[in-house]
């Protein structure tokens, strides 16, 4: 695939019903920022005494949802709360991801399910939901995992095993763990890099990525 | 955990490295890796690495249920050798030790503290919960490389090292908890 290709493909609109123990809920992948502002948070997504969420409340993802091919793919209760977010788009430039004006990388940016509806599966079914696009397949599919954004309270689980908990949650879907000097994940070892090559990817695009893993200091 | 393998890193010169697990067929790479070591690095290791049936054996009798080599190669050529040593069963299941060499001709490139990071990563994943590094205190380098990475000196052993000279050094015992917890004080 020729680098000009590379922005070619859209993220496309899908939808899905899910059973839970607590009724039923809907996937909406690359929700419309028109849905989302009809719809509220679940209360388990927001400040607690030693976790906050990242988003601060549906207007933030109304900010992703309009930027150039971003994704935000969102789970809705019954009640038409959000109860699971997952936020995409192309990385920014001031964070270190300069040589990416082709949109060769794709970052997941966000994943969050409510403390009130954990465990229930729901952050697989979305991050299944996303890698199902074809727009995936074109890129190099990678987030970033900070230690000091996880919920360690309520889970309990120290930080590295959070970051197994999030390896083990997206390594079924082709995300690989890879090394950087990216200096914020370079500040806890905990704090990992992971990322999905897409299908459609050349060698050469491959490699590029390889390497842009190792310049963020140059 | 081994089918991440092989990952490659960029030094800070450009050069391309892959890591990758020891495999029966290095054998003479890693022959080759020690007889580059220089004498006096060689001295503070556990084996007698300037024998070359020694390192053979490691590489013929590969298990990496209790120690997973994981080399650097560039150009075909073993440039790093990072392993990780687990005890499967009894109180120290829970513990791991590394152990660390590099060629000469990549030190000070950052590819001792990438072959460290993977092999933290590769112990995080293996539900590991804590990393021991033993090392000489005149190892000054490695000891602070460690500290970055958020090691900490436990024990010193006063004088357990000579050099070739006579010189006595101490041994330094640095962990690395791979399972802290918060307090609520």
């Amino acid at each position: 695939m020729s680098d000009n290709r590379l922005l070619a493909l859209h993220p496309t609109p899908h939808e899905q019903t899910l059973l839970s123990p607590h009724g039923q809920l809907r996937i909406i992948r690359t929700c419309s920022p028109d849905v989302l502002r009809t719809l509220s948070l679940d209360t388990g997504i927001g400040r607690f005494a030693r976790y906050r969420s990242i988003i601060s409340g549906v207007n933030t993802l109304e900010k992703v949802a309009v930027l150039p091919d971003a994704n935000v793919t969102i789970t809705i209760s019954s009640a038409q709360q959000i109860v699971g977010y997952i936020e995409c788009s192309y990385p920014d430039a001031v964070e270190g991801w300069r040589d990416n004006a082709d949109g060769l990388c794709y970052e997941l940016g966000a994943i969050e399910v409510s403390r009130n509806w954990r465990r229930l599966g729901l952050a697989r079914e979305m991050v299944a939901t996303i890698v199902a696009d074809a727009f995936i397949e074109t890129k190099v599919f990678f987030l970033t995992g900070y230690s000091w954004h996880w919920d360690t309270d309520q889970t309990g689980l120290s930080v590295y095993a959070y970051r197994n908990v999030l390896v083990r949650l997206f390594r079924p879907f082709g995300f690989q763990v890879y090394l950087t000097n990216n200096p914020e994940i370079r500040m806890s070892s905990a704090n990992v890099l992971m990322a999905r090559l897409g299908r459609s990817l050349t060698a050469q695009q491959r490699e590029r990525f390889q390497k842009m893993l190792f310049t963020f200091e140059a | 955990m081994l089918d991440e393998y092989p990952k490659q890193i960029v030094l800070k010169d450009g050069m391309l490295v892959t890591l990758r697990p020891l495999e029966q067929n290095d054998a003479e790479r890693l022959v080759a890796f020690f007889q580059r070591i220089p004498a006096e690095n060689r001295w503070y290791l556990r084996h007698d690495v300037s024998d070359p049936a020694v390192v053979r054996s490691w590489a013929a009798a590969l298990n990496y249920d209790r120690v997973i080599p994981i080399v650097a190669l560039c150009d075909e050529q073993i440039v790093g050798d990072a392993t990780l040593h687990r005890h499967r069963h009894g109180s120290s299941a829970h513990v791991g030790e590394i152990r660390l060499v590099i060629d000469p001709a990549v030190r000070a490139k950052r590819l001792g503290t990438w072959m460290m990071l993977d092999l933290i990563q590769l112990a995080t994943g293996l539900g590991l919960e804590k990393l021991i590094a033993e090392i000489a205190s005149s190892e000054v380098a490695a000891i602070r490389a460690l500290r970055h990475l958020d090691f900490v000196r436990e024990a010193v052993i006063p004088e357990l090292h000579k050099d070739t000279q006579g010189n006595t050094y101490d041994l330094v015992i640095m962990v690395k908890n791979l399972a802290p917890a918060w307090t609520d004080f």
